[in-house]
C-alpha cells in the first residue's frame, strides 16, 4: 500500500489542481514508522550517560555502514558490515586521523546524542545508511523481537499525516496500490522541455474530482477545497490504481502502460 | 506583517514534508502580505523530499522565506545529530529560485543515491538574497558526465554561504572531466563564501575543485578551509579566479598568493577526525586555522554564527578560518582597547582610549 498527496486548487503557475505533490512508496512508509520506533530519544541513558544497548543499537548496527568501538584512549575500531551483519572490513583508527576523546566529548554534549556503550568503550555509527527493504525487514524483525509491535499492524500501513495538520487540509491524501521508490521519484519530478528546462513544478496530475472524489464518503468538492477542513479517508477508500490514472504533462496525455 | 512559523516532521507537525510546506507558501488561508514564512524542521524521521524548489510566496507577497531545523533539532557539526534530509532521488535535493529573501539553515543534507545534477541549487531571482548557513552537506555522489556540475551551485548574484561544512562528495562517472564542491557560476556577482569548510571533493575519472569561482571581483571568499580535493585528473582546492580568496587555507598549493592565505597544510592537522564515516571537521588544538581568520563582523547575515551556534562577534577574539570557531573565550592576557566618544551637550568633542585586561 502506498500513498499520494494531491494539490487541491491551482497555485498560480507553480502547481495545478490535481498535481501529485508527494508520493510515499511502501518502503518509505515502512521506514518512517520504523524510525519512530527505534528513535534514540525514546531509550534514555545508562549510568554512564550513554545510550543503553537494545533495540536502537541493534537497528543502527543493521542500517549503518560502520560501527565504531573505542578500544582505548587513542584507538578506535571501525567495522564495516552489511545489513545482515556480515563483516566487510575491520580497521583501527588513531590520531591524527581521529582524536577519539575529543570526538566523543563533543557528541555527548548534544542532548540527542547516539553514543552507546560505556565510558572508555563507547560505540557509535556512521557512513552510508542502508534503508533498502531487505535492511528494513531486518530492523522490523528486531522491533518484533524487542517490542509487541508487528510490521503488519494497521497503524504502520499509513503515512503519518497529522490528523489535525495542514497536510490534510491544504491537500488531499490518497491511498494507492503499491509503487517503488523509483516510481515515486518519477511521480513528483518536474516537467521539462526538450532542453531540460522546467516547464511545470510537477509533471504528473490526477483528475481527483473524477477519479478520487467518488471514493470518498460524505465528502464533496466544497469540503476538499476548503483549507480549514481536514479530509483524510485513506483508510476507508478503495486504493487508487496508479497504473492508469495519471496525466503526463510532458507527454501531453494520460499515461499508458509501457510509458517511461 | 507577522512571522508565521509552521512545523515540518512526521510526529504531529503542521506538515509532514518540506514539499507540502513549500506548496502552501502562497496560501491566503495561512499567510498575509509582508509576512515572514518560517518552516521549522523536526528530526522525527529522515526527510526524503526530492526536487524541492523553493519559489513560492511572491503571489501572496511574503517578505521572506526561512527553512531551518528547529532549535533543539540542530546538528552539532557532525552527521546524524539533528535534522537529516537524505534524498534518494537522482535530481536536486533542494533548489532556491524565489524572488524573496531566503534563509536555509542548520540542515544536514545527505544522499542515499547517485544523482545526475547538483545537490543544492541556489538561483534567487531579482535582487533579493539567499543565505545558506550552518548546514552540513556530505556524501553526495554524482554520476554525471557533464563537467559543469557541482555539489552546491551558486547561479546568481546575492547568494551568501557561511559557516557550512561540505565533505566527502564525488562524481563517479567514467567520463566525467570535472566536479566541484561549491561553484559560482560565471553569471554570478556578489556571491560570497565565508567561513566554510570543504573536505574531500573528488572526481573519480577527472579533475576536481573544492571551491571554484568564475568572478573574483565582488565575490569574496574569506576564512575558508579546503582540503584534500582529489581525482583522476587535475585537482585544485581553489580553482579558476583566485583573487578574492583571503584568510583561507588549502592543503595544496593553490593559495600561493592572497592576503592571509595559508597553503600546503595537512588536513589531518586541522580537524578532530578525518576518518571516513566518523568525520568531525571541527578544528583541533594546534590547527593552522586557529586565529588566522579575518574579523568579518556581522555582514552578511549569520556570517558571525559558527557551526556550533557560537557568535564570533559576541566577544573580542580573533576569528578562525573555517566553519568552527575553536577559540570561544577571550584569553587571559588579551588586551582590549576601546575608544569611547566623549559627548558634551549632545556633541562629540573627543576620544579616549582605554586599555583593559591583565598585564
Amino acid at each position: 500500500m502506498a500513498e499520494l498527496l494531491l494539490v487541491i486548487g491551482d497555485r498560480g503557475e507553480r502547481f495545478k489542481d490535481g498535481d501529485i505533490l508527494c508520493a510515499f512508496s511502501d518502503r518509505q512508509i515502512n521506514c518512517t514508522h520504523a524510525e519512530h520506533i527505534v528513535d534514540v530519544t525514546k531509550i534514555g541513558f545508562n549510568s554512564d550517560g550513554l545510550r543503553p544497548a537494545g533495540l536502537t543499537l541493534d537497528a543502527m548496527d543493521i542500517v549503518y555502514q560502520y560501527r565504531f568501538e573505542r578500544l582505548n584512549a587513542m584507538q578506535v575500531k571501525r567495522t564495516e558490515t552489511d545489513h545482515l551483519g556480515n563483516v566487510i572490513d575491520v580497521s583501527v583508527v588513531f590520531p591524527p586521523h581521529m582524536h577519539a576523546q575529543e570526538f566523543i566529548d563533543r557528541r555527548r554534549r548534544h542532548p540527542k546524542h547516539r553514543i552507546f556503550g560505556a565510558v572508555g568503550a563507547e560505540i557509535w555509527h556512521g557512513g552510508r545508511v542502508n534503508v533498502s527493504q531487505p535492511a528494513l525487514d531486518e530492523v522490523w524483525t528486531k522491533i518484533e523481537h524487542h517490542t509487541p509491535q508487528v510490521r503488519s499492524q494497521e497503524q504502520f500501513r499509513w503515512w503519518p499525516h497529522n490528523p489535525d495538520g495542514q497536510d490534510v487540509r491544504s491537500f488531499l491524501p490518497v491511498a494507492t496500490t503499491s509503487f517503488t521508490d523509483e516510481e515515486a521519484e518519477q511521480m513528483v519530478a518536474p516537467a521539462t522541455d526538450e532542453t531540460g528546462e522546467v516547464t511545470h513544478h510537477r509533471n504528473r496530475n490526477i483528475d481527483w474530482k473524477a477519479e478520487v472524489l467518488r471514493k470518498l464518503r460524505g465528502v464533496g468538492v466544497a469540503q476538499v477545497i476548503d483549507r480549514f477542513i481536514a479530509v483524510d479517508q485513506r483508510r476507508e477508500m478503495e486504493p487508487q490504481d496508479m497504473s492508469l490514472k495519471q496525466f503526463d504533462k510532458r507527454l501531453g496525455r494520460m499515461r499508458r502502460e509501457g510509458d517511461r | 506583517m507577522a512571522i508565521v512559523t509552521k512545523t515540518i516532521g512526521t510526529s504531529s507537525r503542521d506538515y509532514s514534508t518540506v514539499a507540502a510546506w513549500e506548496a502552501d507558501l502562497d496560501s491566503g488561508a495561512i499567510y498575509s502580505s509582508a509576512d515572514d514564512a518560517v518552516g521549522e524542521m523536526y528530526a522525527d524521521s529522515t526527510f526524503t523530499d526530492s526536487n524541492v524548489n523553493i519559489n513560492g510566496g511572491a503571489t501572496i507577497g511574503l517578505n521572506s522565506i526561512t527553512l531551518q531545523a528547529a532549535e533543539g533539532e540542530r546538528h552539532d557539526g557532525t552527521a546524524g545529530t539533528g535534522v537529516v534530509w537524505t534524498d534518494s532521488g537522482t535530481g536536486r535535493i533542494v533548489q532556491y529560485s524565489s524572488a524573496l529573501t531566503g534563509y536555509i539553515r542548520w540542515i544536514e543534507f545527505d544522499s542515499n543515491s547517485t544523482r545526475q545534477t547538483q545537490a543544492i541549487y541556489l538561483n534567487p531571482s531579482t535582487s533579493n538574497h539567499i543565505y545558506f548557513s550552518n548546514n552540513l552537506v556530505h556524501d553526495i555522489e554524482a554520476n554525471v558526465g557533464v563537467s559543469t556540475y557541482a555539489v552546491i551551485e551558486l547561479l546568481q548574484d546575492n547568494t551568501h554561504l557561511s559557516n557550512n561544512i561540505i565533505y566527502e562528495c564525488e562524481n563517479i562517472h567514467a567520463s566525467a572531466t570535472q566536479y566541484t564542491g561549491i561553484r559560482q557560476n560565471s553569471s554570478g556577482d556578489w556571491t560570497d563564501i565565508w567561513n566554510t569548510t570543504v573536505h574531500r571533493i573528488g572526481c573519480t575519472s577527472g579533475g576536481a575543485t573544492g571551491i571554484q569561482c568564475q568572478n573574483g571581483e565582488n565575490s569574496p571568499r574569506t576564512n575558508c578551509i579546503v582540503t584534500d580535493t582529489h581525482g583522476g585528473g587535475t585537482t585544485k582546492d581553489y580553482g579558476s579566479v583566485i583573487s578574492g580568496v583571503t584568510y583561507s587555507l588549502s592543503s595544496d598549493s593553490t593559495l600561493a598568493s592572497g592576503t592571509g592565505n595559508l597553503q600546503n597544510k595537512s588536513a589531518a592537522n586541522q580537524y578532530v577526525s578525518t576518518t571516513g564515516g566518523s568525520e568531525d571537521l571541527h578544528l583541533k588544538t594546534g590547527s593552522d586555522a586557529i586565529g588566522a581568520g579575518d574579523d568579518i563582523g556581522t555582514t552578511p547575515t549569520h556570517v558571525n554564527i559558527d557551526i556550533n551556534g557560537f557568535d564570533r562577534d559576541s566577544i573580542a577574539i580573533d576569528w578562525d578560518m573555517g566553519a568552527h570557531q575553536f577559540v570561544t573565550e577571550v584569553p587571559e592576557n588579551y588586551y582590549v582597547a576601546r575608544r569611547l566618544s566623549v559627548i558634551e551637550q549632545g556633541e562629540v568633542v573627543g576620544l579616549h582610549a582605554i586599555i583593559e585586561g591583565a598585564v
